[in-house]
């Protein structure tokens, strides 16, 4: 399908403001080299000459100077990043001395060898007015009949005085098939100096509010549209690093980077497997997609993050966000998503409360995608079809009202629009979910919702209704706030 | 512009904006020193009252739960994780009364001094006399259950000695300057205690051995110190709301047994127990468990100053019909 030739180098470069490196066209002045994105047109066959190139070189001296320059600025861009990694070292370094005693946890004294267990089961009883729903959520009830929709067993436990574990299996039934999925499994530092924190291993990436969250959390049965638009059935979650810094402000401020593989079912915004299947599936947001191995650090998902919290009263907490994903998409080998959020949640809880009620809970996000798509050959309608930038954004607005010990009543609204009334992926669409849940215990609920859901390419809305039940054995610690 | 200025800038931009932010980060994680005051941070309102009186003019004490909220059920907030960030010595009841809260926020904290196990984390349950430890079979069927022993026993005051004990011990720890006011101070707590324990237990004398039920199962410790008998519940189990049926069990217990008073903290709904309480004669006592659970309990000994007198006064005018 692409007629791009790359030179066959790794590229350090990128024409997007990757820190450190000149563009790869200056890597080799004098090549020919073709570009595959309509943002840079240049063909060029000598490179520009950088300005402070002073002039009264030869030629041949001036590439000598440019070759100096850019291995001066690789190995200051260097030196940042061990400079970086010698701190952090250091603060390990630093936490590790003079700690000789064992970590005892509170609690009896089995635990301490054992992690803690538990296991919690979510399904959801239901069905649909139409058969062609568009449940996006991989968890989400999408049958009618009875969804498995989330098995899920999780450890827990302190690894060792400086690290802390997590992890979370998930099984669910699909098609008669029982499937498993590693959810999350990862390790959180207990002790960098200077406010600082790394995680890793498996984990949701922390973009947002609903991505990090699991399931049998959620206050509705299913996600929201615009995550399972642009996260897919299964949310944002990959195998990398987190490092999140806690500033000291006198409120909340925390900071958050985090670096990702960017390939798989769990991230179709970025490189999506559904290159591997045969064409006609192989295609996303309607673009063609290609094998894209991951090669150089530009093949990786970015995310970068804030967020703050203010106790605005005694009873009234407030906690806002802003995220960024930056990464690799396979539409073409250079192509690259954006992905940008903002995020609000209020939550006013007196002060005295029955075992936590009554409660009032307000979120919303916002999310918006810019897809680079690269160009291709239709080779069926023998056309060309040029490169394009895929827009689309979304939001999702959710207030639980915790009215009563051990009932809750939620509406949400959801709204999406990728600016393409024919196509499933990207039309306008509105879904409107109210619900009831009750919890007789905190473990176990049962929860009643409906779904009015009008999409732009269909003429009739669809509508849904679930009862979901939730058990939860063992323990399980607190949820973020 | 060309392209390459461009890069270089944003290069500069971007090395700039790293250096910037390493130095924020390095000037944000330097601590405290090992002298001065002591920040502590604890997590109810008792603990911080007896680290005061301890502690004095040495430590800076905040609590992240108030004294008429219900223990078990704080909160949890990105505040906390603030006031945790910074604090060198983190005190908690323990006995899983926190662990609905309290563990995320350590976790989350960034500060690897006050981590369980690390000399900044303190349960003071240590040398305390510890009443209803589940034997046999425990599991969830029978609510929610405290497997290790009742956690609410700063109520009896000898273990607010041992807490106290345990508490300075820590602090001289970690301030070994300030050992010898810590001592006095601790020497002064544990004398006041003493007398007051005397007074206390003179003014419970003529109730000694008496009936009471109690909305949760939090005055165990408190009643055997004061010779009280706790023969029933309003809650039917531990986190479980009362229905109608065990209300009616109740009304006949308290006329059956002569149950003397209803004992309940205020952090509960009294619309049920003081319809109780029309309807049996049996008074019903609202008696704040902790410090600051009425604006009139300032300090640890306000606790039972405060409480035991209530009760007396309520059984002295039952008694009469």
């Amino acid at each position: 399908m692409f007629d791009v030739s790359v030179p066959g180098v790794a590229r350090f470069g990128g024409h997007d403001g990757f820190p450190g490196t000149d563009h790869a066209s200056e890597d080799f002045p004098g090549q020919h080299i073709e570009k595959d994105s309509s943002k840079t047109q240049a063909t060029r066959s000598t490179a520009p000459r950088p300005s402070s190139t002073p002039p009264h070189l030869s030629s041949a001296q001036a590439s000598a100077w440019d070759g100096l320059t850019i291995l001066l600025k690789r190995g200051v861009f260097m030196c940042y990043l061990i400079l970086v990694f010698f701190f952090v070292f250091c603060g390990i370094v630093d936490s590790v001395k003079g700690q000789d005693r064992p970590l005892s946890r509170p609690g009896p004294v089995p635990s301490l060898l054992n992690p803690d267990m538990s296991f919690d089961g979510l399904f959801t009883v239901g069905g649909f007015s139409s058969p062609n729903h568009l449940q996006l959520g991989g968890h989400d009830p999408k049958v009618n009949g009875i969804t498995a929709q989330n098995f899920e067993t999780t450890y827990k436990s302190v690894i060792d005085p400086f690290w802390e574990g997590i992890a979370h299996m998930i099984l669910l039934i699909e098609d008669g098939e029982t499937k498993i999925e590693l959810e999350e499994a990862y390790m959180t530092s207990l002790d960098f100096p200077w406010g600082l924190q790394l995680m890793g291993g498996q984990f949701f990436t922390r973009f947002g509010r609903l991505n990090p969250s699991h399931p049998h959390s959620w206050n509705f049965a299913d996600q929201p549209v615009i995550n399972g638009r642009l996260f897919g059935g299964d949310g944002l979650r990959q195998t990398g690093l987190q490092l999140s810094w806690l500033a000291p402000t006198p409120f909340f401020l925390e900071w958050r980077a985090s670096v990702q593989n960017a390939n798989g079912e769990t991230a179709p915004s970025f490189i999506n497997p559904a290159a591997k299947e045969p064409a006609p599936d192989n295609v996303y947001l309607m673009r063609p997609l290609v094998a894209r191995p991951a090669v150089t650090f530009r093949d990786l998902l970015y995310m970068g993050g804030v967020k703050s919290s203010w106790d605005l009263s005694d009873s009234l907490t407030a906690v806002a966000g802003s995220s960024l994903l930056y990464g690799p998409n396979n539409t073409g080998l250079e192509t690259i998503t954006r992905i940008y959020g903002v995020d609000l949640y209020l939550k006013w809880k007196p002060e005295v409360t029955d075992q936590g009620w009554p409660f009032v809970t307000w979120q919303t996000e916002a999310m918006w995608r810019v897809y680079d798509a690269a160009e291709y050959t239709d080779l069926g309608a023998s056309t060309f079809v040029p490169a394009t930038i895929i827009q689309d954004s979304g939001w999702y607005s959710q207030v639980v009202y915790g009215f009563t010990r051990g009932w809750t009543a939620g509406i949400r609204l959801d709204w999406v629009d990728g600016g393409n009334s024919a196509s499933v992926e990207l039309d306008q669409r509105t879904r409107i979910t109210p619900s009831l849940t009750y919890y007789p215990s905190e473990f176990f609920k049962i929860r009643f919702q409906y779904n009015y859901d009008k999409a732009q390419h269909r003429a009739d809305p669809i509508h849904a209704v679930f009862v979901q039940f939730e058990f939860l054995m063992g323990a399980h610690g607190a949820h973020q706030f | 512009m060309t392209k390459t200025t461009k890069t270089k800038m944003r290069t500069r931009t971007i090395g700039q904006w790293m250096i910037g932010g390493l130095s924020l980060i390095m000037w944000g994680g330097f601590g405290s020193p090992a002298s001065g005051v002591l920040k502590v941070v604890t997590t109810t309102e008792d603990l911080a009252a007896i680290t005061r009186a301890v502690g004095g003019e040495a430590v800076e004490v905040v609590s992240l739960s108030r004294g008429y909220q219900d223990p078990h059920f704080i909160e949890a907030k990105p505040s906390h994780l603030v006031k945790l960030n910074k604090a060198d010595l983190f005190i908690q009841i323990g006995l899983e009364l926190e662990v609905a809260w309290a563990p995320p926020l350590l976790s989350n904290a960034r500060n690897g001094r006050i981590v369980p196990g690390r000399e900044g984390f303190l349960e003071t349950c240590e040398g305390c006399e510890i009443v209803d430890r589940l034997t046999g079979r425990v599991d969830r069927s029978q609510g929610d259950v405290h497997p290790q022993g009742n956690p609410h026993y700063w109520m009896d005051p000898e273990n607010g000695r041992m807490m106290a004990r345990a508490i300075a011990a820590k602090l001289k720890a970690l301030r070994p300057g300030d050992s010898a006011g810590i001592e006095e101070r601790l020497k002064s707590f544990e004398r006041e205690l003493s007398e007051r324990l005397v007074r206390w237990q003179e003014w419970l004398r003529p109730y000694h051995g008496s009936k009471i039920v109690t909305y949760h199962r939090s005055w165990s410790n408190w009643a055997k110190r004061f010779g009280l008998e706790v023969v029933d519940f309003i809650e039917p189990k531990p986190g479980i709301p009362p229905s109608a049926a065990h209300i009616e069990q109740l009304i006949r217990t308290l006329s059956q047994r002569g149950v003397k008073a209803m004992v309940m903290e205020p952090y509960f709904d009294r619309k049920l127990p003081e319809k109780i309480s029309r309807e049996t004669g049996v008074p019903l006592v609202v008696v704040s468990p902790s410090v600051g659970g009425f604006p009139e309990v300032k300090t640890y000994f306000d606790v039972f100053e405060v409480g035991l007198k209530k009760l007396v006064e309520a059984m002295e005018k039952g008694g009469r019909p």
